[in-house]
């Protein structure tokens, strides 16, 4: 892991440290109660020059309110927001919020966490003498914030509250913070400074600072009259040892200790790191975890976001050339290998006109080109194999008539092509698209008109003429036989009449055939 | 907190020259390499192109020549035939006459209208192939059926043309027989004679 940087700011005292996938270790320490702090920074940070680093402020006079406000969004919620702060924090230098849950009832608002910070005039200093110095500073985080963060690794309860150990180096002072923390939403934490070197001075006083806490829990409503505040020891464990063994005055404080190993593991951080204090894990949790920082003053920030701003342009025009290269590339690549496939193939041109020339070249030549050739030869193939020639058409009958020596034919006529429904249509509409091969193909018809003796009576003649009608729909060339005209119809719906006195006629009986013929 | 304002331009006037230049230059590569990838497609397309027509000439040589082996023959005795020509009734009328005069048919008549283009042939025939059609009619007094046959079969055999028997009527005051000769039929009759002219202006083709 590449070795970061933060900056731990307190009241009383400025430590900057390295943080690398060992830990973090002290690079510089300084009290802010002694006058040369921003010279001895300034030495520092001009002969280390630190890349970038990020700022933890764990100061005194924090404010925090849980607001609702009506349920808007975009930039009108960010105008709100910045507005409520304004009102309630008018003296915060750094303002913060988080969206904690809608209200289910009434107007159904947003709730959210407003944290105000002011900073103390030697933290401001600080801040003056990074930006006059042009640090890169990533962003500000707040240490009571952050706290909020490890309640998953605690024991879980209703109402919490953490202890821990403020860092500075102040002589014959310490300083602790105590974090209340209730239905998992950070309520207020606030900052006490004990005068003392030794356990037995500092943990009593300690003790008691609790004791006040619980009753300002108590005073504000923030804990019920007749409930017990649980208290989480997250000192060292030496130091978390020496609390337990003062009791409060009050039963109602749980006391309780959390190892920070534990927290650290819970956390994901690894079990062999060993931490001094709640503040070293958090300044490793957000570097190691890459947290998002709590606050982005423009001044501190500018040079930091600039310098990103800078890099990811730069990143910009070298993924763009990359990626434009890239792509010229296999579309170079690409292109070359069709290029090969053209050339290969204007080799085979040149061997495929060669072929044609010797083609040519060898080819007979004709005054008439060999298609038209074969559409005349097909024409005159289709015309000879559809035609009604007097042979073909007396030779099918000649078939029928066999054995059919009573009747006598008088008359055979070629009919006109027969005619499709559809066809005569467009004759009528004078539209006759037939072309002249589905006319050459079509049916034909013919008119054979027969004659019997008269001296048979009606029933041997209708029984001979449905006889010849038979035989000639044998013929496979024959697709219908009908009759047009007949002297005799005895079928139910004709008409029947004749003379039966005055001795019978010798004129023969006449009939007329229809007969449709179609060739293949 | 102090705090100094400048131009973002000023800020970051590298890095923008720096973006506008891997711009410009990824333009221009990218440009280059389209042209170029273009440029190839294009002589691919013409290649292709070239390709197919020199297959389809030399498909169309061998199949010309696989037409004339198949087709020389047929279309050669078509055109002594008549059939692929300039038509010649007067042909047709001497032979009418031969037939006439060889059966001793009386009362024979003929009569040929003007020439008539036929365009829509069919389907895989060309519209201007000079196909063409003249109505023949005939009219005579038979002495036997079978002469109709004679006649028909001579305008066959000695005409130049192919012609169709579009209508026909054969009649007979007695009865007409199909196994006996009897005398005194008639016939009148449709002939459509058809021939294909060639243009005026041959091409040569190989």
């Amino acid at each position: 892991m590449q070795t970061k940087h933060a900056l731990y700011l307190s009241d009383v005292s400025i430590i900057f440290c390295g943080i690398d996938s060992n830990g973090a270790t002290d690079l510089f320490i300084h009290a802010l109660t002694e006058p040369d702090y921003i010279e001895a920074l300034q030495r520092f940070l001009s002969k280390h020059k630190p890349e970038s680093f990020s700022v933890f402020l764990d100061v005194m006079g924090e404010e925090f309110k849980h607001e609702p406000i009506p349920h808007i969004g975009g930039k009108d919620r960010e105008l709100l927001l910045e507005r409520k702060c304004r009102s309630l924090f008018s003296t915060a230098d750094l303002t913060w919020n988080k969206h904690l849950r809608r209200e289910k009832k009434g107007r159904k608002d947003d709730v959210y966490l407003l944290v105000g910070v002011p900073l103390p005039s030697v933290v401001e200093h600080v801040f003056d003498a990074l930006i006059e110095s042009k640090q890169n500073v990533s962003g500000i985080y707040s240490i009571s914030i952050l706290e909020q963060e490890i309640l998953a690794a605690l024991p879980s309860a209703q109402q919490t509250l953490i202890v821990s150990r403020v860092l500075g180096v102040s002589r014959g002072k310490k300083a602790y913070r105590q974090t209340f923390i209730k239905d998992g939403e950070l309520v207020m934490s606030r900052m006490t400074f004990i005068n003392g070197d030794t356990a037995e001075q500092v943990f009593p006083q300690l003790m008691n600072e609790i004791e006040r806490m619980r009753n300002f829990l108590n005073g504000t409503k923030q804990l019920g009259v007749n409930s017990n505040l649980d208290v989480v020891s997250l000192l060292n464990e030496a130091e978390s040892a020496q609390l337990l063994q003062y009791t409060a005055d009050s039963e109602k404080i749980n006391m309780s200790t959390v190892s920070l190993a534990d927290v650290a593991q819970k956390k994901r951080l690894g079990r062999h790191h060993s931490f001094s204090s709640l503040a070293e894990l958090l300044v490793l949790w957000v570097t190691v975890k890459n947290i998002k920082p709590h606050f982005h003053p423009e001044g501190l920030c500018g040079a930091h976001k600039t310098l990103n701003t800078r890099q990811w342009m730069s990143r910009c025009s070298a993924g763009l050339l990359t990626v434009s290269i890239m792509l010229a590339a296999v579309m170079g690549f690409l292109a070359s290998g069709e290029k090969a496939k053209v050339d290969a193939l204007q080799a085979d041109l040149v061997q495929l006109e060669n072929h044609k020339s010797h083609l040519a070249a060898n080819a007979r030549v004709t005054v008439v080109d060999p298609r038209t050739m074969k559409q005349v030869v097909d024409l005159s193939e289709q015309i000879n194999l559809y035609q009604y020639g007097p042979d073909k058409v007396f030779g099918i009958l000649s078939r029928a008539y066999r054995g059919f020596n009573e009747v006598s034919l008088m008359e055979l006529s070629w009919a006109k092509a027969e005619a499709s429904p559809q066809q005569n249509q467009r004759r009528r509409r004078g539209r006759d698209n037939t072309s002249f091969m589905d006319r050459v193909k079509a049916a034909r018809q013919f008119k054979l008109k027969l004659a019997l003796p008269a001296r048979l009576g009606n029933r041997e003649v209708l029984e001979k003429v449905g006889d010849f009608s038979a035989a000639l729909m044998e013929q496979p060339e024959i697709t219908a036989v009908s009759r047009e005209q007949a002297a005799i119809d005895a079928s139910a719906n004709a008409q029947m009449a004749a003379s039966l006195s005055g001795g019978a006629t010798n004129r023969p009986i006449e009939f007329t055939l229809l007969i449709t013929m179609e060739l293949l | 907190m102090k705090q100094v304002k400048q131009s973002p331009i000023k800020v970051f006037k590298l890095e923008l020259i720096q973006l506008l230049a891997a711009i410009v230059f990824s333009a221009f590569i990218l440009t280059l390499s389209a042209l170029y990838a273009d440029d190839v497609d294009q002589q691919m397309l013409s290649v292709t192109s070239q390709q197919g027509r020199l297959n389809a000439e030399i498909d169309r040589i061998i199949e010309d020549e696989a037409l004339l082996n198949d087709m020389g023959g047929a279309f050669e005795r078509l055109k002594e035939k008549g059939f692929y020509g300039r038509e010649d009734r007067l042909a047709w009328t001497e032979v009418l006459k031969q037939v006439s005069e060889r059966l001793k048919l009386p009362n024979f008549k003929y009569s040929i209208e003007p020439q008539q283009d036929i365009s829509n042939i069919g389907s895989g025939f060309q519209s201007n192939l000079g196909f063409s059609a003249s109505v023949m009619r005939i009219e005579a007094d038979l002495l036997h059926e079978a002469d109709f046959s004679t006649i028909v079969q001579h305008l066959s055999d000695f005409s130049p043309g192919v012609f169709r028997v579009e209508e026909c009527k054969i009649t007979k005051d007695g009865l007409v027989s199909l196994s006996h000769i009897k005398r005194n039929f008639g016939i009148d009759c449709i002939l459509v004679w058809y021939t294909v002219t060639p243009p005026t202006q041959s091409g040569v083709s190989k």
